[in-house]
């Protein structure tokens, strides 16, 4: 398979595309980081976190592919273990301020949203992932996940937030119970 | 349907983008009075990015599941690497680009600006295997900046970005011994071949609004560029010869050199020997 067929393989939503490319490229990528004064773990989680980026510009259909896949990739990683080395910078000269503890506390809040999006039904977490990370239209998702239409995808998309909004809110009552 | 739910729906849509024109006013005005609508839009949006971070997690799972055996650079390869090198006439050259921000208010900010990259269409023709052998180079792609508001009344300059370039010079000589598939696309980055080993740390800052309008100076390694650099995208491209590094830049499809020991500020100078422009075009094309 080229370049350009994984390429649109993976446009087209098939992540067993991007696993190729995230297991071709890995020991380039992570090399980058690991030359510049990062660990293994660093390297890895740098890389998996511009994959993901890759992934969610292939698939929202925004990204016209004029370079290499690699050299595309390798941008992305550049750029996110930068400013992580700035963040790193940051943290040695600034105390940790009360700004990380109230972001600490919104982590949970979103680590909460997260698990109640994994208790949804397969098709409500399809529909709101694919609507709000993959970017794809209510077209594409009607036809995806076989809906009649748009309309139908868009009521149902609807209906699954409203789910999750109301486990979110039964799971925010438990927790403040517990605490 | 209820008003709680036509409510709900209609902060659904001002997140989902949906609102325009009056209705969108509207709304906006609302919100700037409304606390509960405040409120409601803003537990949305972490709703929105619970969505988001389940996903992302799943996929991050998805990968690290994967076993990376045998896939990366191979030492079969490295003689192409080193012939690539050859042809460049160089030990190895870093590529620092710098690009516009993209004008789009939906983009998140943590997303590099991969989509700038220009790179010429007649690339993507170019993916055939054998010619993904890449001479000796390592492209660093810089970060858009975060455009801020100009603050005029403090300087009359205004530095709007300054960038750490950390040129990655790995050495091939230690490169693992893994195999790699024969249409494995040879890395167009970071290919060093031999003795240098140590991080330029170039730094360019971009000064605009000044009395200088294309002009340069390089201090203690670093690079500043005097001019409306903001207009276009321009790329600095690092050629790593015996013991040093020449520097020259690519604005507006002209290229420039860049003397490293001036310290004042001097006129970029227009590059006019046309062997030298047409070895930098091929490394400029190789790359993008």
């Amino acid at each position: 398979m080229n370049e350009k067929e994984i390429f649109d393989r993976i446009c087209s939503g098939d992540e067993g595309a991007l696993d190729l490319v995230y297991t071709k490229y890995y020991r380039m990528m992570t090399k980058l980081v690991i030359s510049n004064s990062g660990t293994e773990q660093e390297a890895k989680d740098i890389y998996q976190e511009a994959v993901v980026v890759f992934w969610q510009k292939a698939i929202s259909g925004n990204l016209v592919m004029t370079s290499k896949m690699s050299t595309y990739i390798y941008s992305i990683c550049f750029n996110l273990w930068r400013k992580e080395l700035e963040r790193k910078k940051r943290l040695t000269h600034e105390a940790k301020d009360s700004s990380e503890f109230q972001d600490h506390d919104r982590q949970e809040r979103i680590k909460i949203i997260g698990q109640c999006v994994n208790d949804l039904d397969d098709t409500c977490r399809k529909v709101l992932t694919y609507f709000y990370f993959d970017g794809m239209s209510m077209t594409e998702i009607a036809e995806r996940l076989g809906f009649a239409n748009t309309n139908t995808a868009k009521t149902k998309k609807y209906k699954c937030k409203q789910k999750l909004d109301a486990l979110v809110k039964r799971r925010y009552s438990a927790q403040d119970f517990l605490d | 349907m209820s008003d709680k739910n036509t409510y709900i729906e209609q902060v659904g849509a001002y997140l989902d983008g949906d609102l325009t024109g009056g209705e969108l006013n509207l709304f906006e005005s609302e919100l700037a009075s409304n606390k509960s609508l405040a409120q409601e839009v803003s537990s949305q949006k972490e709703l929105i990015e619970g969505i988001k971070s389940y996903r992302k997690s799943e996929l991050i799972a998805r990968l690290d599941n994967l076993s990376i055996g045998s896939a990366g650079i191979i030492t079969s390869s490295l003689t192409k690497f080193i012939g690539g090198a050859v042809i460049l006439g160089g030990i190895g050259f870093g590529l620092y680009q710098w690009m516009m921000p993209v004008q789009k208010t939906t983009e998140n900010i943590e997303t590099p600006i991969e989509e700038q990259i220009e790179v010429p269409k007649e690339e993507i023709s170019q993916m055939e295997p054998d010619e993904q052998i890449k001479p000796a180079k390592s492209i660093d792609v810089a970060e858009v900046p975060s455009q801020k508001p100009s603050t005029s009344n403090e300087k009359q300059k205004e530095v709007i970005e300054k960038q750490v370039v950390i040129p990655v010079v790995p050495n091939p000589e230690v490169e693992d011994d893994n195999e790699v598939e024969d249409d494995l696309e040879i890395p167009d980055t970071n290919i060093g071949t031999t003795d240098i080993t140590e991080k330029s740390g170039m730094e360019v800052d971009i000064v605009i609004g000044s009395n200088y309008s294309f002009h340069y100076k390089v201090v203690r390694g670093n690079l500043t560029l005097y001019g409306n650099f903001n207009e276009e995208p321009y790329q600095i491209i690092e050629i790593n010869v015996e013991k040093e590094k020449q520097w020259y830049l690519y604005f507006k499809e002209i290229y420039y050199s860049i003397d490293k020991s001036v310290d004042e500020i001097t006129p970029l100078r227009r590059i006019s020997n046309e062997s030298l422009i047409h070895e930098l075009e091929k490394v400029k094309n190789k790359n993008f």
